[in-house]
């Protein structure tokens, strides 16, 4: 809110005037004029201000009136007239703040120098600045069992807790899982988790960020290095589509940790747990060096003979069988530039592309006029949720500015078949048939019937009315009715779609020139006619639905050049396989769900030594394409080939959104989808999308393998009728395979489906359900 | 086992003016009770506010707040009528005794105040430990939705009103209104910043109107009198009866009502027969533990907020505590600072930690540890804690403790290098530490 000059109101701090918002936080307005007030509970992410460390006392004196007390600067807000005076010019405040310092050192155990936060702790720093040398403290300290696990990622250290609730506010009040707690009263009071049962929400470890102490520490990083021995580097998180801001922190050559380099537009500080964690264990199974397999099997090979191979073989399949004979095939895990190279590459061969599982459902350009930015959401007065996977799954901390938006009074409504963690706490929830978001966004767009039994006519007014209403669509559904329902509900004139890509650099995979779906090439391998794919940081059989399909398709190929940083199935059937970097070890762009272009910075190397586009170049060169084997360079082409506004050095720092033009074409007409088949008598419905926590990075990561415990979920009444009981160890069996975790009953998991956290390949259709 | 007994009444008691145990529904209706809640709903919420403001009627929960101006602030929205019977403060039993023996004056100063603000709703917010008297309100509650003064409108209003009793679950900070409501929302008991002021944001988030058990069993006395009547019984600033609870080293502990123009005298050696067993009075607290110590010299001060004020202490709660010349004062300024130091809620750093430092500190000088250094500490702790905390238990904690140590700093001393406590074994408090006892050291043979 941007305050004119008329409504400003005169505050002077420590002699020094300044014109400000009324109702302005005073530590806020202080800043302004380079007054530092110092904080520890203080933090305007986790909600309205508490008042609870009281390390802000300021003497407040209104209208030539003085308070008779101290006041928190973060609490006390500015008001016309306002003087203040802090610790710097005021005997009183310096008393506060020298009492604040003195009793949270009190029982504090000192243990800097083997404190992982030593070098970059706020106490450590404040107490510097403006603390007491000395304690006349002649009590002993307060002792606590240390530190102590709250999950398998974060460990706490009671002792030097200075209760400033962060992190319980986080939980309660930002996360909303109310997992961790504050247990006791008084000098006793210790951050614990409810019940004691580990704290396993999706963003737990944002707590390790918010503490201003070492209290809570990530696990990972324990004992792990010094703040002075370490490089922090700038990049973005591609976990998933959010495309999350981020420190690496690097030492001696390895990746540490992962931090948040809060971007507000896209983040607002926070990670889930999957950015935070995943990849920190040894990379187990990586593949350091290219291979190519002769009638023994595959061997090493060198880069050399690697690249010009899978050109050579690219060219000669292209030349023999025409164009449509190649396909190159990527799931969004590469950058923009590797993917233009790649695209370059399947031009000068006729190759059919792909950059997901199906076209219908990769088409987002379709959604630009109507495309929300993610803080669209803040000021939205709707948002809808169609879909059975939880928005969480798909867009980590896009679940979080959902609940902020709901908190600050947006209608959150959910369609789902249930079960989801963001239905908890939505504001109308309507049941609908597992794997009818389809039907439902046909439905509200006037293009086919509701669901038997759906009711959707609450939610169609509401979206009549909204002002500014954002639409989500979880599941993977055709890009054109989502486009229809849009323009029937006007979007590019208020609110918008917020985009739901599954790979985290798929729109940026399918702007760079690998546009398609893997169901186009997945037919055409059937069929004989595409003879040579290259699959990019892709294992379709282990990713992509049709799992067994692309299992047997692949096997029948001439040849198949996998780039892959791990091992898998894929490359047990390539003829060549070329070693693939990870995200720390990236450099170049990629794009985020909102059409966002941000920078990856390498980290850290390969173990193969190389970065990709420098093979992606090597490989267009013996084709005669020209490819840099930089960045910068095949950047500034792409910008230029698809007139993006921003240089690469505009993309330092945290990346702008440049606006786009909002007007609508008359859409696509589209079929209105059939209704999923009903699933055989004693079977049920499979909810089964895929998780947050899944993928290569995750299955090799210690500290996020509680999160991929398996669970299953049933309605109450199924569950009832079947005579099973929460926590009772259920299998469920269906096309992909069989899953087998303790049951979790829901009253509103429709009745008839049943819900799994299976991170293999996508499964649907039905499924039995028995004890086992 | 025998019943607790009352003190009869003085010819100007108000709200207990009546003898014997509770008063049932139709004694208080014969005594002219609930005939004000429905002559009340014929007037407009500023003519109620103004008979109140006009009443002098001051808050009977500790801080004295002008109850007509309190009402008068009320926010717009659903509102909410929150009583607070959570009577925690050391030595104060008297909303309780209100409630077993005149629970429908309560009650009827419920539906008064919630047509006058138009809620629908009281919550009674009762300590837990209160358990009969909670069993005694619902009673007094069921007797009155049979009665239709609660659940349906009265005549002349269209507003009807529920009253629930919810049980505390045994924490002192949950009397202080903000901690009191975030444990009545279900959340945890612990004070929140203001603003927001409970008359904005409070029960349900909505504008709330927050009392005292006294203060609103007073209101239909107020309305039947008059409020010119009620507030000639007066002092400068505070009028009517106070409900004072005494106890300590005195003949008769108990409840007295008593005009606020009475003295700490004439509760003390009028009421209470003075100080038990004939033994000579040290002094005395005039307003619940959290309340500076008096001198025995201030005994004539009047019960009134002002005039206690200005005898350097509070009328808080109307609790008195009479402490004879046994007690050692440092046994009892730790007996204080333990009850807060337990009670503190852990929210905001100088309570949580400075009580605790308190204690530990007077721990030491009781059992002869500390050095000079550790009583100047002393006085500097109150003064760090002091009006630095989030709510005013930390001050609760610091003011008692300062007073005892400006009053009797020589006997806090006189524990240095003592070879035990001063105070001797006669000492009421000192059964409650006894590892702070010391032996003389043992002498090797
Ligand atoms: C620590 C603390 C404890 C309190 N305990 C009580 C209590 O037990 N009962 C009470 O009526 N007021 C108590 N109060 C005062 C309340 O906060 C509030 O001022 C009062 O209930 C308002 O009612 P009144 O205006 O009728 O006095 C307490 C205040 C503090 C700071
Ligand atoms: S653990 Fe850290 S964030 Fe949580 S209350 Fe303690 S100091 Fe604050
Ligand atoms: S939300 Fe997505 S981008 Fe953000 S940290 Fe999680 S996985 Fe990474
Ligand atoms: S003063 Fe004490 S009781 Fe009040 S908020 Fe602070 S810690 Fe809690
Ligand atoms: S920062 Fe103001 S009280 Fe903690």
């Amino acid at each position: 809110m941007a305050a004119t000059e008329t409504n400003l109101v005169t505050v002077t701090f420590d002699g020094r005037e300044l014109q400000v918002a009324p109702g302005t936080p005073l530590v806020v307005a202080a800043a302004e004029v380079g007054i530092e007030i110092p904080v520890f509970c203080y933090e305007p992410r986790l909600g309205p201000p508490i008042g609870a460390c009281r390390m802000c006392l300021v003497e407040v004196e209104i209208g030539g009136r003085a308070m008779p007390k101290l006041q928190a600067a973060c609490t006390m807000t500015t008001q016309d007239g306002m003087v203040v005076r802090t610790a710097a010019t005021s005997a009183p405040a310096k008393e506060g703040q020298d009492a604040v310092l003195e009793f949270l050192l009190l029982n504090h155990p000192l243990d800097c120098p083997v404190c992982d936060k030593g070098g970059e702790c706020p106490l450590q720093d404040l107490t510097f600045r403006y603390g007491p040398g000395t304690s006349r403290m002649t009590i002993p300290k307060r002792t606590y069992e240390k530190p102590l696990p709250i999950s398998p990622s974060v460990l706490i250290d009671r002792e030097r807790c200075i209760l400033c609730y962060r992190c319980t506010r986080f939980s309660s009040d930002v996360a909303e899982d109310g997992e961790l707690v504050a247990r006791e009263r008084g000098a006793r009071s210790v951050i614990a988790t409810f019940e004691e049962r580990p704290y396993v929400g999706a963003f737990s470890g944002n707590v390790t960020e918010l503490c201003p102490v070492g209290a809570l520490l990530p696990t990972p990083y324990r004992f792990k290095a010094r703040p002075w021995e370490i490089v922090n580097v700038p990049t973005v998180c591609t976990g998933c589509a959010v495309g999350c801001n981020t420190w690496v922190t690097l030492r001696e050559g390895k990746a540490e940790r992962v931090i948040s380099r809060n971007h507000p537009e896209v983040d607002e500080g926070w990670l889930c747990d999957r950015g935070r964690f995943a990849r920190h264990e040894p990379l187990v199974e990586r593949l350091a060096e290219p291979l190519i397999r002769d009638s023994s099997g595959l061997h090493p090979a060198t880069w050399e003979e690697a690249t010009r191979s899978t050109a050579q073989r690219l060219r000669h399949v292209s030349a023999l069988k025409g164009a449509g004979a190649v396909a190159i095939v990527t799931g969004g895990n590469l950058t923009n530039e590797e993917a233009y190279g790649w695209a370059a590459i399947a031009r000068s061969v006729g190759a059919r592309t792909a950059s997901g599982p199906v076209a219908a459902a990769g088409e987002w350009e379709r959604l630009d006029p109507y495309a929300a930015r993610i803080d669209d959401l803040d000021r939205s007065d709707l948002i809808v949720v169609i879909g059975d996977a939880d928005v969480a799954d798909r867009a980590g901390v896009v679940d979080l500015r959902i609940r902020k938006a709901r908190r600050a009074g947006a209608h959150l409504a959910i369609v789902s078949a249930g079960g989801t963690i963001l239905e908890r706490d939505a504001g109308s929830f309507v049941a609908a048939p597992a794997g009818s978001a389809a039907a439902i966004v046909a439905a509200l767009a006037g293009a086919g019937a509701a669901p038997a039994g759906v009711d959707l006519a609450d939610l169609g007014a509401r979206l009549a009315v909204a002002s500014h209403p954002v639409l989500v669509v979880t599941d993977p559904i055709a890009i054109a009715l989502i486009e229809q329902l849009a323009h029937t509900l006007r979007l590019h004139e208020r609110g918008g779609v917020l985009p739901m890509p599954r790979g985290a650099n798929e729109r940026g995979a399918r702007l760079a020139g690998l546009s398609g779906g893997g169901d186009a090439v997945l037919a055409g391998l059937e069929s004989g006619e595409i003879r040579a794919v290259v699959l990019v940081g892709l294992d379709p059989t282990a990713e992509w639905p049709e799992a067994e399909r692309w299992h047997m398709a692949l096997a029948q190929a001439d040849h198949v050049v996998t780039v892959s940083a791990f091992v898998n199935s894929a490359v047990s059937w390539s003829h060549i396989v070329l070693p693939q970097t990870v995200d720390h070890e990236r450099e170049g762009t990629v794009t985020n769900l909102e059409g966002r272009i941000q920078r990856l910075r390498p980290v850290t190397k390969g173990p193969s030594g190389r970065s990709d586009l420098v093979a992606i170049a090597a490989i267009a060169e013996v084709l005669g394409v020209p490819v840099a084997p930089t960045p910068a360079k095949v950047y500034a082409t792409l910008a230029a080939d698809l007139t993006v506004p921003l240089s690469w050095s505009q993309l330092n720092g945290r990346a702008p959104l440049p606006s786009r033009g909002r007007e609508a074409r008359a859409p696509k007409k589209v079929a209105a989808p059939k209704a999923p088949p009903a699933p055989a008598a004693g079977r049920f419905v499979l909810v089964a999308p895929r998780p947050l926590f899944a993928g290569p990075a995750v299955e090799r990561t210690a500290a996020l393998a509680h999160q991929r415990a398996p669970w299953v979920m049933l309605n109450h009444a199924d569950a009832d009728a079947l005579g099973v009981a929460e926590h009772d160890v259920i299998s469920v069996t269906h096309a992909g395979g069989t899953h087998t975790g303790p049951l979790r009953i829901s009253r509103r998991l429709v009745a008839g489906a049943v819900r799994i956290n299976w991170a293999g390949a996508p499964a649907t259709g039905d499924a039995t359900v028995v004890r086992s | 086992m025998q019943g607790p007994t009352f003190a009869a009444p003085r010819a100007d008691a108000i709200l207990l003016d009546f003898e014997g145990e509770r008063r049932a529904l139709a004694q208080y209706e014969a005594a002219g009770g609930w005939a004000q809640a429905k002559a009340a709903t014929g007037r407009a919420f500023d003519e109620i506010v103004q008979e109140l403001k006009d009443s002098g009627l001051r808050g009977r929960g500790g801080a004295g707040f002008p109850t007509g101006l309190k009402v008068s602030f009320i926010g717009k929205g659903d509102r909410f009528l929150v009583i607070n019977a959570d009577e925690s403060e050391p030595g104060t039993f008297k909303d309780r005794e209100l409630i077993l023996r005149n629970p429908h004056a309560l009650l009827e100063g419920c539906v008064i105040l919630c047509n006058a603000i138009g809620a629908k709703a009281t919550y009674i917010f009762i300590r837990g430990e209160y358990a009969t008297e909670a069993e005694v309100l619902n009673a007094a509650i069921e007797e009155s939705y049979a009665k239709g003064y609660l659940g349906k409108p009265l005549s002349g209003t269209s507003n009807a009103v529920d009253i629930y009793v919810h049980r505390g679950a045994g924490a002192y900070i949950c009397g202080e209104e903000t901690a009191l409501l975030s444990a009545l929302n279900g959340f945890r008991g612990q004070p929140t910043a203001k603003p927001p002021f409970p008359a904005v944001s409070g029960a349900w988030k909505s504008p709330t109107l927050l009392n005292n058990v006294e203060t609103v069993a007073t209101v239909p006395y107020i309305l039947a009198m008059g409020a010119q009547t009620y507030q000639a019984l007066r002092t400068e600033q505070t009028t009517g009866t106070r409900l004072m609870s005494l106890s300590g080293n005195v003949q008769r502990p108990g409840n007295y009502e008593l005009p606020v123009t009475a003295t700490y005298r004439d509760l003390i050696d009028g009421c209470g027969g003075g100080v038990a067993g004939g033994r000579t009075m040290k002094a005395f607290i005039p307003g619940g533990s959290s309340a500076p110590i008096l001198m025995p010299d201030m005994l004539d001060t009047q019960i009134a907020v002002e005039t206690t004020a200005a005898a350097g202490s509070m009328a808080g709660s109307g609790a008195v505590i009479v402490i004879d010349t046994r007690t050692c004062m440092v046994q009892f300024a730790l007996r204080v600072a333990d009850f807060y130091r337990h009670e503190s809620c852990g929210k905001c750093t100088p309570c949580r930690e400075g009580t605790r430092w308190m204690v530990e500190l007077l721990k030491r000088v009781e059992a002869g540890e500390a050095t000079m250094d550790e009583i100047d500490l002393l006085v500097e702790l109150c003064d760090r804690i002091e009006g630095k905390c989030l709510c005013p238990l930390g001050d609760a904690c610091a003011m008692p403790v300062r007073s005892y140590l400006k009053h009797f700093r020589a006997e806090f001393e006189a524990h240095i290098d003592a070879p035990a406590c001063p105070a001797g074994p006669a000492s009421p408090f000192g059964a409650l530490y006894p590892s702070l006892r010391r032996t003389l050291p043992v002498v090797p043979a």
